[in-house]
């Protein structure tokens, strides 16, 4: 049974390409886009997804608030969120761990790198 | 009374020259006795004098045995350092000689090689003109030789066509849609090839398609991949994880690296290089060297083997060694391009010794061809590979 997959991604470059990476990964995964936090949060409590990848930055609801939603309902708070970013800030690091966020992946992608981090939560 | 006094006195005399005897006597005994252990102690001493007397002699004996042994040593000695001076002065002498030989050997042998240089370069002379004249056979062969190729692969092309049109456009079909995402898992690989079984797709042709197939989707690929490049932390990474999830050999990617690159490099790619070399430390020196100067580099050994690849690749210079033993060599390979109007006008440049490239400059180069000397002077390599590239547009232009 295939894997789901919640990428939650505003800019639909970043959603195309890690759909790329995905599709040629040989993983039996479903991947379900979620375009803000508003939509992840709505998304994920219909369908537990096996893994959350959670751009921090974006419009309508962003990372930050929706991660403490999503760790606060039952049918999600086991399910593992790593956390995307543009910048490499400690603080935003400690801040994700803390806040329940089991992996924490900077900005610009590597297809490898990526691969191995989704991998390790499947 | 008288006479008895007298009798008495003398009786008296007598006793008391008896006692003076004995007195005498005994002090002679003692005297007799003292001189008898006298003379034993000295028969004793005489006899240990003897003993120490005898020891000196044997010692001195000893002596003059050592002292005559030490002198036959010395002798000895002496008659092996004679030997030995002897031999040092006949071997001083062999070495005199010897060098005397071999200085007349050393003479001899250059005298030789000056010969044998001679004859090398007046036959040199003679190869030159000779293959000057072979050439123009060699050039109208080439072009009788082209024209065949080209006809029989026209040939082979209309009736691979007309044989294998429809079941081999079906089989590229299923295989596009299997190589989409990368190589197909082994279930998968094996389902296509009973496919193509099935349409008795000849397994040549078969395994032409997948090669064909798998380069056309990772070309597919590196074009996605190349236009989100600013989401990529490294091109040059992804580029190599597609290379595995496309199951693309380095050599496949190699020999296509100009076409899947062009995108990537657009904006710094001067063109494509076509080295010809069989000298790996040649390559690997060169290769990068063209690489950041913005040209695409494709690798063949021999001209043989560049002849294979030149439709392939379509480079916009050629750069060549001189030598390759036992097959074409540089010149003979530029003279082969020159003889075939397709490839004529592609540049080239020779690397040769400094005499190659001094006797190929005094000899008539065309305007797209260049000669480099060895040990190469990167500086001068990018200058001649540019003014060459420059010419080639300039063609390309005219053409238009």
């Amino acid at each position: 049974m295939s894997k789901v997959v919640l990428l939650v991604e505003d800019d639909e470059d970043n959603r195309d390409l890690v759909s790329f990476v995905l599709a040629r990964s040989r993983m039996d995964v479903e991947l379900v886009v979620a375009e803000n936090g508003q939509e992840a949060v709505d998304k994920a409590l219909a369908k537990t997804p096996n893994l959350i990848l959670m751009d921090m930055q974006m419009p309508v609801m962003d990372g930050w608030h929706a991660v403490p939603l999503l760790k606060a309902d039952a049918r999600t708070k086991d399910v593992p969120v790593i956390a995307f970013t543009a910048q490499a800030k400690p603080e935003d690091k400690q801040r994700a761990r803390e806040m329940g966020c089991s992996d924490y992946y900077t900005k610009p992608m590597d297809p490898e790198e990526l691969l191995t981090l989704i991998k390790k939560y499947l | 009374m008288e006479a008895r006094l007298a009798a008495e006195e003398q009786r008296f005399q007598e006793e008391m020259a008896r006692r003076e005897e004995e007195r005498r006597r005994k002090e002679l005994e003692a005297r007799a006795l003292a001189e008898e252990e006298r003379r034993r102690e000295l028969e004793i001493r005489v006899a240990d004098e003897e003993k120490k007397r005898k020891e000196l002699e044997r010692r001195a004996a000893a002596e003059e045995e050592r002292r005559r042994a030490i002198e036959a040593k010395i002798q000895e000695e002496a008659d092996r350092r004679k030997q030995f001076e002897e031999i040092a002065a006949t071997e001083e002498r062999l070495r005199k000689e010897l060098e005397g030989k071999m200085m007349e050997e050393v003479r001899r042998r250059q005298e030789e090689v000056r010969m044998a240089e001679e004859t090398r370069r007046k036959e040199a002379e003679l190869r030159v003109a000779e293959e000057q004249r072979k050439l123009e056979d060699m050039r109208r062969q080439v072009e009788d030789l082209t024209r065949a190729l080209e006809q029989e692969k026209n040939a082979r092309q209309e009736i691979s066509r007309l044989n294998l049109q429809s079941p081999a456009k079906q089989l590229r079909e299923v295989l596009e849609a299997a190589w989409v995402n990368g190589a197909p898992d082994e279930n998968a690989a094996k389902e296509l090839h009973e496919r193509a079984a099935s349409l008795n797709i000849p397994p040549d042709v078969e395994q032409s398609l997948i090669r064909e197939v798998k380069l056309d989707m990772y070309s597919k690929a590196v074009k996605e991949v190349v236009a989100k490049r600013k989401l990529l932390r490294s091109s040059s990474s992804t580029l190599e994880w597609l290379r595995k999830v496309y199951q693309v050999s380095v050599a496949e990617y190699l020999e296509n690296e100009s076409k899947f690159l062009l995108d990537l490099v657009a904006d710094q790619y001067k063109g494509t290089v076509l080295l010809v070399s069989k000298l790996i430390g040649t390559k690997e020196d060169i290769t990068p060297r063209l690489k950041s100067s913005g040209f695409a580099v494709v690798q063949a050994i021999t001209p043989e083997n560049a002849l294979e690849k030149i439709e392939k690749v379509n480079p916009n210079v050629i750069l060549c060694d001189a030598d390759f033993p036992g097959g074409l060599s540089g010149v003979k390979f530029l003279h082969v391009l020159r003889a075939n109007s397709k490839f004529n006008y592609i540049p080239f440049v020779l690397i040769g010794e400094a005499a190659e490239v001094a006797q190929l400059k005094s000899s008539e180069l065309k305007p797209n061809e260049g000669v480099i000397k060895q040990p190469i002077d990167y500086e001068e390599l990018t200058n001649l590979m540019n003014e060459k590239l420059a010419w080639f547009r300039e063609y390309v232009s005219s053409l238009k």
